[in-house]
Formats: C-alpha cells, sequence, structure tokens
C-alpha cells in the first residue's frame, strides 16, 4: 500500500537520489573520478614546487591542489548533470518513469540530490586528503619549529579580518567625476558609475602610494576585546616603487592621532610578499578605532612604499581553527557545484547530452570571464577600451557594454562567494557566509531552474526525443 | 607464369576491395562525425571567439596581432582537441556499444581496415574543422589593430569591416543552411558546416578589394600567411590526438576517452618541464613520460612568428614527419586493441 | 487520487488526431487521424495494425507520453497528464529501456518507491514479481547483461509492481520464446479475471487472437475494424463439423449429400493442433518430471483445446451460462 502524500515525495526523491548516484558509481564515473582527484591531491604538488618552502608547498596545496580538484569536480559535474536527464530521454529509460506518479520536478529535484551527494563525497574525500597531505608535510623531520610556527601562524588558521574604513573615497570620487562632466572631458558613451569606479580605484592606488617623508593613516574598528589567547595581527603587502635598488625604511605606529603611539615597529617585509606584524594588546583599545599609521623615512624619491590598493592592510584577530574553515570553505564549494548540477540539469532537460554539456559549459565560461570584458580606463580623454573613440563603431561600443554590464550583474552575486581564497589566506569564513551561499546557490538559484526545467519536461513529448 | 599471374591479379583485386571499403567507411565516418550538433557548436565556437579577440581584447603598443595570432591557434587546439575526442568516441566506441559496428563487420570487412577508415574519418573531420580554424586567424589577425602611417589611415587601426563580414559568416552559414533544410530537408548540420568553409574563403579572396578604413583599393589580401604553416602543425597535432582518442575509444566511453586524450595533452605541452628533474625515482618516471607522451611543444611555435618570423619548410616537413611516426605508432597499438577486443 | 469512471469505461478517445511536425513545424507524418476508441474495464483490447499504423504512438498518447495535436483523452475519468492518475496505470514499452547498471531486485525497489510503497509491501511483491517472470535466479544481475527475452519479462514485473488497474502492454511476446508467450497471454487472462483492463498492442496476430475480447485494426492512424474477436473473425455463412474418422464408403456417401444439399464441393481434412500446444507438449515430453515439465504444467492445462475456434465456441458457451455483463 503506498504511504502518505508527503512520505511519497520523500521517497520518491531519495530514490531517484539513489538511482543517480547508484549509476555514478556502477558506470564507473565516481571511481574515475576519485582516480582523478587523488592524482591531483598527489601529483600536482609534487609538480609545482612553490618557492620551495614549506609555506610554498601549503599554498600550492591549498589554492592549487584544492581549487585543481573543485575545477575538476565542477567540470564532471556539469557533464554528468547534464546527462542525467538527456541520457533517460534519449535512451528513452524516463518513458517508464513519467507514466509512474512522479512529478517532473520531484524527477529533477531527484536527480539533483543524487549529484549533490556524490558531489559531498567527494569533497569530503579531496578536503581529507589534503589535510592529511598538510599534517604528514608539517611531520616530516626537516620541517623546522621556525616554518610550523609560520605555517600555523598565517595559513592553518582561521581569523577573523577587519578592512580599513574607506573614509570617503567613494564620494571623493563622485566628486571628481562630477567635475569631469561639468567640464565636458567625460567621453559622451560613459557611463558616470563606470567612471566613478574607475576613479575610486585610481584614488585608492594614490593613497597607497607613501612617498619619502610621508605618512599614510588608516583606520580600523576596534577588534572588540580578543580575549587573552587571541593575538592581534597587522597583515600588509608592499613594495617599492619600480627601478629603486635602496633599501626601503619606515615605521609602523599605532595609537590615535594626535598622542603619542601605543606601538612602533620598524618596517620588516619581503619586497612583494605579505607579512605579519603582532600588535600587543595594550596597542588595542576595545571601545576605540585603530589608528594604525606608516611613516616612509626612506629620502630617495624612487623609494616610494606602494601598499596593495587591492587589499590593503588588514587586522587579523582570533582564530576559529583551521580544521573547521576548511569545512566551511568545502561547504561553499559544495554550493558551487549544486549550481553548476541545477544548470546542467536544467539544460539537459532541453537538449541532448553534448549540446547541453557544450551550453552549460559555455554559459559557465562566460561567467567565469565576464569581468576581462569589462570596459576600463576611460577616464582617459576621447578613448575608451583602448581605442579611438572616434573610429570604434558606436554599435559594437554599445554591444560590448550592455552584455558584459548584463553578464557582470547576473554573475556578481555568485560570484562574491570564496572559498579557496580565505582559506589559503587563513581567513575566518563566517558560518553567515555558508548560509548566504546556500541559500543562493543552493535553494533560490536551482529552485528557480528546477521550476523551468520542470515545466519544460512536462512540455516535451517524452515519448518522441528529438535530436537535438 | 599464368598462376603467378592469376595470384596477382586476386593480390591486386583484393587491395582494390580494400581500398574501396577504407574509402567508403572513411566518407561515412567523416559524415557522421560532421554531422553530430556538437561539433558545428564547437566549430562556430572557436571561430566566434577567434573573431572576437581582436573586437574586444586590449591590445599593447607594438603587438602586431601577436594576441590574435597566438589565440586563434589556442582555440584551434583546445577545439580541436574536444572534436578529436568527441569524433572517436562517436566512430568507435558508440557504433559499439549501439551494434551498429556488428552489422558492418558481418560485411566481408576486415577489423585492421575498418579501424584504419575510422581514423581517417575522424582525422579529416578534424582537418575540415583545421581548415575553418586556419582561416578565421589569418582574418582575425587581418582585424587586429595596427599602427598605420599612410595617406587616408593614420594611427591604431581595427579593420572593423572585415570583422563585421567575419563575424557574419556563421551568422549567414546557419541561415542558409535552414533555408536548405526547409526546403529541401538536407542535414542542417553538414551543410552549415560546408557554407561556413566557404564563406571564410569567400570572405578572405573578398577582403583583397579593400582596405583597413573599408575602401576600394589595388587587389591586396593583407593577411599574414606565415599563420598558415603554424596552423598545419597545429592540425598535425590533433591528428595525432585523433589516433589516441580513436585508439582509446576500442576499450573506453566518451567521457575517459576525451579524458584521457586531455591528460596526454596536458601532459605533452609540459613535457619540456620533465627535463633534468634530479631524483633518481622521479627521473625514470620522467624519462619515461618523455619518451611515451608526445611533445606538443613541436607543434606548438607561435613564439616563432613574432617579429615576422616565418616557419622554415623542412621544420614543417621534420615535424610532420615526427607527426606521422606517431601516429603509425599509436594507430598500431590501437589496430591491436580493436582486433582483440569482443564485440557483443 | 481520483478514480471517477464513466460507467465502467477506463479509456475513453474522441477524435483523437496526432501529427508529428518537423523543426519547422510544417506537418510530417499524421500518426493518428480521427481516432474514436472506448475501453471498458474487465477486457482485454487489442490494439493491432502494420508497422506504421499508430499503435505505439495511440498508447503514447494514452499514456500521456505524447501530446494530442486534436481530440480528447480521459484516462480512468481524468487527464493521462495528472500525475494523480498514474498510480493505478502499469505500462511496458515496446522495446525494454532498462538501467543497464541496476539489477533487477534493485530496479523494482526503484520504481516501487516512486509510487510511495513501503519497504516491506516493496520487498513482498519484489520477489513475487521476480518469481512471476521466472527472474528470481537472474535479481542480482546487471540488467545491462541480459538477453531480449529476459529484458521483455522484466518489463513485465515492473509494468505490474502497484497492482495497476489499468496494463498497457506494447508487443509484450516480443522477444520471449513460446513458453514464455503463453505465460505472458496466461497472465494477462488472469488479470482481467481479477477485475483488470489490460490494452495489448501486437501485431503477432496469435497472441492477439488467444486472447483479447474486443480488437480493433488500425491502417494508416484509422481505425478499420473493431469490435468483439470471435464476431469480426466468425464466418456465419459456412459451418464446419467434426466427427470421427469414418470408413472410407460412409464417408463417400455423406460428402455426397452434402455435394447434393450445398451443391458445392466440400472442404474436408485432418484438424491439426495449434503449434503452440504441439510445441509446448513437446518440451513438456523432453524434460519430463523436471523443472520445466513443472512449470509447463499449468499453461498446459490453461492451454485452449486444438484450436482457435473451438476455443471461441468454449468462451461463447460461457457467456451464454454466465450472461454478458458489458
Amino acid at each position: 500500500m503506498p504511504c502518505g502524500p508527503a512520505s511519497g515525495t520523500v521517497r520518491r526523491l531519495c530514490a531517484t537520489a539513489h538511482l543517480t548516484f547508484r549509476s555514478a558509481v556502477r558506470s564507473k564515473v565516481l571511481i574515475s573520478l576519485i582516480s582523478l582527484l587523488f592524482l591531483t591531491v598527489v601529483a600536482l604538488p609534487l609538480m609545482l614546487k612553490g618557492d620551495g618552502t614549506l609555506y610554498g608547498r601549503a599554498i600550492v596545496l591549498l589554492k592549487y591542489t584544492l581549487g585543481g580538484s573543485a575545477g575538476i569536480l565542477a567540470v564532471m559535474t556539469v557533464w554528468m548533470s547534464c546527462q542525467a536527464v538527456s541520457r533517460d530521454v534519449a535512451e528513452r529509460q524516463i518513458q517508464l518513469v513519467v507514466v509512474k506518479p512522479v512529478h517532473p520536478l520531484e524527477l529533477w529535484t531527484g536527480k539533483w540530490l543524487g549529484i549533490l551527494a556524490m558531489n559531498a563525497v567527494l569533497l569530503l574525500l579531496t578536503g581529507a586528503a589534503v589535510y592529511a597531505h598538510i599534517r604528514w608535510t608539517l611531520a616530516r623531520p626537516e620541517v623546522t619549529a621556525e616554518e610550523r610556527a609560520r605555517l600555523a601562524r598565517e595559513i592553518l588558521t582561521a581569523r577573523h579580518r577587519i578592512a580599513p574604513r574607506s573614509e570617503g573615497m567613494l564620494e571623493q570620487a563622485r566628486q571628481y567625476v562630477e567635475q569631469l562632466r561639468a567640464a565636458g572631458r567625460l567621453p559622451g558613451n560613459v557611463r558616470v558609475e563606470d567612471a566613478v569606479a574607475e576613479a575610486h580605484h585610481r584614488l585608492r592606488v594614490r593613497r597607497n602610494a607613501v612617498a619619502p617623508g610621508e605618512e599614510r593613516t588608516w583606520i580600523f574598528d576596534s577588534p572588540g576585546d580578543p580575549g587573552s589567547r587571541s593575538a592581534v595581527f597587522l597583515r600588509f603587502r608592499c613594495t617599492a616603487s619600480a627601478f629603486s635598488t635602496a633599501a626601503i625604511k619606515g615605521t609602523w605606529l599605532v595609537g590615535p592621532p594626535g598622542q603619542a603611539p601605543l606601538f612602533e615597529a620598524p618596517l620588516k617585509t619581503a619586497l612583494g610578499g605579505r607579512s605579519l606584524v603582532r600588535l600587543p594588546r595594550t596597542a588595542v583599545q576595545p571601545d576605540r578605532p585603530l589608528h594604525v599609521t606608516f611613516r616612509n623615512a626612506g629620502k630617495d624619491r624612487s623609494t616610494t612604499v606602494l601598499f596593495d590598493p587591492a587589499r590593503e592592510p588588514e587586522l587579523l584577530y582570533g582564530n576559529t581553527g583551521f580544521t573547521g574553515n576548511l569545512l566551511r570553505a568545502l561547504l561553499v564549494l559544495l554550493g558551487f557545484q549544486g549550481l553548476l548540477g541545477a544548470l546542467g540539469l536544467s539544460t539537459g532537460s532541453l537538449f541532448s547530452g553534448p549540446v547541453a554539456t557544450f551550453t552549460a559549459g559555455g554559459l559557465v565560461l562566460v561567467f567565469l570571464l565576464v569581468h576581462t570584458f569589462s570596459p576600463g580606463n576611460i577616464l582617459e580623454e576621447g578613448t575608451a577600451n583602448g581605442h579611438d573613440h572616434g573610429e570604434t563603431p558606436p554599435f559594437v561600443e554599445a554591444i560590448h557594454r550592455v552584455s558584459a554590464r548584463t553578464l557582470g550583474r547576473m554573475a556578481a552575486p555568485v560570484m562574491r562567494f570564496r572559498a579557496i581564497e580565505p582559506l589559503s589566506d587563513g581567513l575566518h569564513i563566517p558560518w553567515l557566509t555558508v548560509g548566504r551561499a546556500w541559500l543562493l546557490l543552493g535553494v533560490v538559484y536551482p529552485g528557480i531552474l528546477g521550476a523551468l526545467s520542470a515545466c519544460l519536461l512536462r512540455q516535451r513529448e517524452l515519448g518522441n526525443p528529438g535530436l537535438l | 607464369m599464368l598462376q603467378d599471374g592469376r595470384s596477382g591479379d586476386r593480390v591486386m583485386a583484393r587491395l582494390g576491395t580494400a581500398s574501396r571499403q577504407f574509402w567508403t567507411l572513411a566518407v561515412l565516418t567523416m559524415l557522421e562525425a560532421v554531422r553530430q550538433p556538437l561539433f558545428l557548436l564547437l566549430t562556430a565556437s572557436a571561430l566566434v571567439l577567434t573573431s572576437l579577440t581582436p573586437v574586444l581584447a586590449m591590445h599593447r603598443f607594438g603587438e602586431e596581432g601577436k594576441l590574435v595570432r597566438d589565440s586563434g591557434l589556442a582555440f584551434q587546439f583546445v577545439f580541436g582537441l574536444f572534436i578529436a575526442g568527441y569524433a572517436a568516441s562517436t566512430a568507435l566506441s558508440q557504433e559499439m556499444r549501439r551494434g551498429t559496428l556488428l552489422t558492418v563487420l558481418s560485411k566481408p570487412v576486415g577489423r585492421t581496415t575498418l579501424f584504419l577508415a575510422k581514423f581517417a574519418g575522424v582525422a579529416a573531420s578534424v582537418t575540415a574543422f583545421s581548415a575553418c580554424a586556419i582561416l578565421t586567424t589569418l582574418l582575425s589577425e587581418r582585424v587586429a589593430e595596427r599602427f598605420m602611417t599612410g595617406e587616408h589611415l593614420f594611427g591604431h587601426i581595427t579593420d572593423w569591416w572585415t570583422a563585421v563580414r567575419l563575424l557574419a559568416v556563421p551568422v549567414v552559414a546557419f541561415a542558409l543552411a535552414g533555408v536548405h533544410h526547409y526546403r529541401r530537408k538536407g542535414p542542417f548540420t553538414s551543410w552549415a558546416l560546408l557554407i561556413l568553409l566557404a564563406g571564410l574563403v569567400v570572405v578572405l579572396l573578398g577582403s583583397g578589394f579593400f582596405d583597413r578604413g573599408g575602401r576600394w583599393a589595388p587587389y591586396d589580401m593583407a593577411v599574414q600567411w606565415r599563420i598558415v604553416p603554424a596552423g598545419i602543425l597545429v592540425t598535425v597535432a590533433l591528428i595525432v590526438l585523433a589516433a589516441i582518442a580513436v585508439s582509446l575509444s576500442t576499450r573506453l566511453t566518451t567521457v575517459p576517452t576525451v579524458t584521457i586524450s586531455a591528460l596526454f595533452f596536458a601532459v605533452g605541452l609540459a613535457a619540456e618541464s620533465f627535463r633534468g628533474a634530479a631524483e633518481q625515482p622521479a627521473a625514470c618516471l620522467a624519462g619515461l613520460v618523455r619518451r611515451i607522451v608526445p611533445n606538443w611543444q613541436h607543434f606548438w611555435v607561435c613564439d616563432a612568428l613574432d617579429n615576422g618570423g616565418v616557419i622554415p619548410a623542412a621544420y614543417l616537413a621534420d615535424t610532420a614527419f615526427y607527426g606521422a611516426v606517431l601516429c603509425a605508432g599509436i594507430l598500431f597499438l590501437g589496430v591491436l586493441s580493436f582486433r582483440s577486443v569482443d564485440l557483443k | 487520487m481520483t478514480e471517477q469512471t464513466t460507467g465502467n469505461t477506463v479509456v475513453e478517445v474522441r477524435g483523437l488526431v496526432k501529427v508529428f511536425r518537423d523543426f519547422w513545424r510544417r506537418p510530417k507524418v499524421r500518426a493518428v487521424d480521427g481516432l474514436d476508441l472506448e475501453i471498458r474495464g474487465g477486457e482485454v483490447f487489442g490494439l493491432l495494425g502494420p508497422n506504421g499504423s499508430g499503435k505505439s504512438t495511440t498508447l503514447k498518447l494514452i499514456l500521456g507520453l505524447l501530446h494530442p495535436s486534436a481530440g480528447t483523452i480521459r484516462v480512468l475519468g481524468g487527464n493521462p497528464r495528472d500525475v494523480r492518475n498514474k498510480h493505478a496505470i502499469g505500462y511496458l514499452p515496446e522495446e525494454s529501456y532498462l538501467y543497464r547498471y541496476l539489477t533487477p531486485r534493485e530496479a523494482l525497489h526503484f520504481y516501487g518507491r516512486l509510487f510511495g510503497l513501503c519497504k516491506s509491501t516493496l520487498n513482498t511483491r519484489t520477489e513475487e514479481l521476480l518469481a512471476m517472470v521466472g527472474l528470481e535466479l537472474a535479481a542480482d544481475r546487471p540488467l545491462g547483461e541480459f538477453s531480449k527475452g529476459m529484458a521483455r519479462r522484466f518489463g513485465l514485473a515492473q509494468a505490474l509492481i502497484n497492482n495497476p488497474r489499468l496494463i498497457v502492454l506494447d508487443e509484450p511476446t516480443s522477444g520471449l520464446d513460446p513458453v514464455g508467450c503463453r505465460q505472458v497471454k496466461d497472465l494477462m487472462l488472469a488479470l482481467v479475471r481479477q477485475g483488470r483492463t489490460v490494452i495489448l498492442s501486437s501485431h503477432l496476430l496469435a497472441d492477439v487472437e488467444d486472447v483479447c475480447n474486443r480488437v480493433a485494426i488500425l491502417s494508416a492512424g484509422r481505425i478499420r475494424a473493431e469490435g468483439r474477436v470471435q464476431e469480426l473473425l466468425e464466418q456465419p455463412d459456412t459451418v464446419r463439423i467434426r466427427i470421427p474418422s469414418l470408413p472410407e464408403q460412409e464417408m463417400q456417401a455423406l460428402l455426397t449429400q452434402l455435394r447434393e444439399r450445398t451443391r458445392q464441393e466440400p472442404d474436408v481434412d485432418h484438424p491439426s493442433m495449434a503449434l503452440e500446444r504441439f510445441f509446448l507438449q513437446t518440451v513438456a515430453q523432453e524434460s519430463a518430471g523436471g523443472e520445466d515439465a513443472a512449470a509447463l504444467a499449468p499453461f498446459l492445462a490453461a492451454v485452449p483445446p486444438i484450436d482457435a475456434a473451438d476455443r471461441r465456441r468454449g468462451a461463447r458457451k460461457k457467456e451464454a451460462t454466465a450472461g454478458d455483463g458489458s
């Protein structure tokens, strides 16, 4: 006897998910994937040594190995999900399913859950392998205590991050663009928002260049009371201006303006690399913002210090543990796989397997590369995208601009979630981020795609599979 | 003598039959490959991406089309890899699974002839794709921005008119193939491909009548013909990849075939980095890899075209010979595999 | 689930048209051309026709796998594409579209769970069905390794997993040996005795003649003939008399009388048994006392005596005594 409607739906979802997972296992797709991932986790670190240090090897493991594995899984997820429905339609197994009391949405969702389950298993295995690899590397006798300490301090950690306040740079950028517009110097086909973004970026670059004899202050919100065991670090990346051979000299000062500094430390940095300065507890006041000043003590103009405008100096504090952070990163990656699976199932509901794979893969590539087509360098008079404005046909620019903008808007909500970068940076991935990522990548977008696909499947004549 | 004559006649007759069978099977394989929707999609995508490169990418002063050249050849390589892998799988492993191969082998066709004909058909389809890709790269390179110092043209000039004509080719090809399909019910994909190829030739020949500003000018195609040998080398590499894919298809399905072919591709590109491995086990492994995996760097010589460089005919011949030897070895293994596989 | 029925009608089709179109939406093939059909509960309804006559298309339209271009279809009182209706339907397609990597047991569990069957029910039902179709020994082999006949048997099992009221069978005996064919036919008769309805599509006329109560003959998408099998096949203007063999003289005297009476040359021959019965008897004798014999015995008993004509006579007798309830 059939059971109640709710439990019937659950049974159907579980049955379809189970079927999808089992087919992946029995068709040796799963074992092929595991082999490929194993090769990636084992062979890639052997081939890519980074800078030869333990730190470099750990970065390779986290960024390239884990990232590469996620990439491989992404490709296979797209392919498998495209095949999951399209193959059933082409080989007509779906005829035996849709004559049963299964709603197309139940069928779609069940397959999606099966693909998600497979990804969960593989991500877990990959994460465990990477973790084990790191631990094994740390346990080797040739690793020095200093290297271990650096790794524990900079990578195998999960610190909260505070970015410096923007100090009204955006407002200044708007004012600058308004001035340009008023003076008639802004190209007519350029949107104000794009010009403001460009101006903001330039302001940040200029602000992060500290000439000899100058100072630059960043203001941070207080981290509160970090606790007795938790240290506060200042992390920064800087380089000297080009062609300089003289050593740069500078001092970090921490303390409210107009008062004696609570903490002073000379600048010690590997140029181009990232550096960490530990701030004493006395320098951090729980209820007041933190002022961090860099003073360039150089005399020669060529020793201007340039801080990375994309990642200005930042405050790090606390440590929620690397293992938990790795798990959260894997969950975010799983969310992405869920979205890719939904995309593949949707195209597979419409097209044949290869065409669906091509379409889904193409869409993913376009979204990933959309930032490379963004309009840039628009504040130089009379140019757009590096071409002479007078010569470029307007319709080309219009198509370029509209498509880049539309795609950028569609991709932005998804692309803002990061997993590998914060993990390899030793930054804490909050559960809130994981939740938001899952809400968007695992519920909203797949829900929309699933509903669309269910309509498509319902409209399709599954008794007569077409050629496309 | 009479007996010798008769046995000689029999040998010639058999050769004639085998060559007719080979030709028939190869043509059929090629038709099957180019009629797949995915073939047309990949070809059109490579064409469109190559055509868009000079339009969308930023150029540095002094590049003179290098980015477009390198991108076009890279698209040819990567898309060609997927075309080769998919065509090989359709030609062999899917037919083995569906049982159509059994129908063919029930006729007096030898397995070796069948296997080699399949390879020839796949190689021919890859060559057709490469022809489209090379023509597109030639035209895209002409489109790319140049610094001109002429009477009518001065400054950084992009040949927008050729770009528009080039981008119109796939649109027109699809439209005409659609009309043909509507009126005559002809196969859409193969006609679209044919019109695509013809359209590219027409645009190439026609571009000679216009200068970069779109004005009538004395006939000058103004394309860099030295790109063609580089494209031919990539085509040879794709044919070698096709041989690998066809041989793998005797035992594996589509995804493992394409994946392993891609692995061969990736490892072959990095083959040079295996030279000089210091530790003993790694040195043995690296040496083995270098000997087994084709070194694709021999076929990828885009840098030789910088600053007006040309690829010498001798190098082209040597590398083509290297490719032929590789194909022979790979196909030999493929034949052995195919002869021993059970067809159910 | 809704189970409204219009009287005793299980499937009702009015003015059904199905036109397959090409990519440009131009008509390509008119597979079904104005079909009117009514299938009642508790009967085996046969859909006959040559290849390309629209049999499978009609079945797929009834099951909601295709959309009609015109006309209406009611199945069990509802829309064929309504998911709720599908609880009571079982379907065996013309080809066995199986999940290659599953075993029969796993596949039946999958299909059963789509009906929301509980685990215990499903386990019991699975074993019963596997035994019924003779696949209990192959229950753990992947379906991809099955022969055509085994695949058809499995197909039948999955069509019955939900104890359906309406069973649609498209070429159910295709690929089966004579023993298997007999089993399937007996199964259909048993199902109908339980009050279910079977729609059978086949171009194996002997099979249809054996089991169907009513048939419709399709050609070029239209019904050319429809009715009860015996009514369609009987030749009312001819009589066949069966008597024991007589001595030659008596035989000639009888023939002379008939000749004078009918003014036609009587057709005389020795009746022969159906090939199917002969085959089954031979196989039973070959494996006397073995598994085959035990398996065959019920079917031999069920096989109608001598030939189809006797069967129809038997059926008429049965109807006359029971009363025709339709």
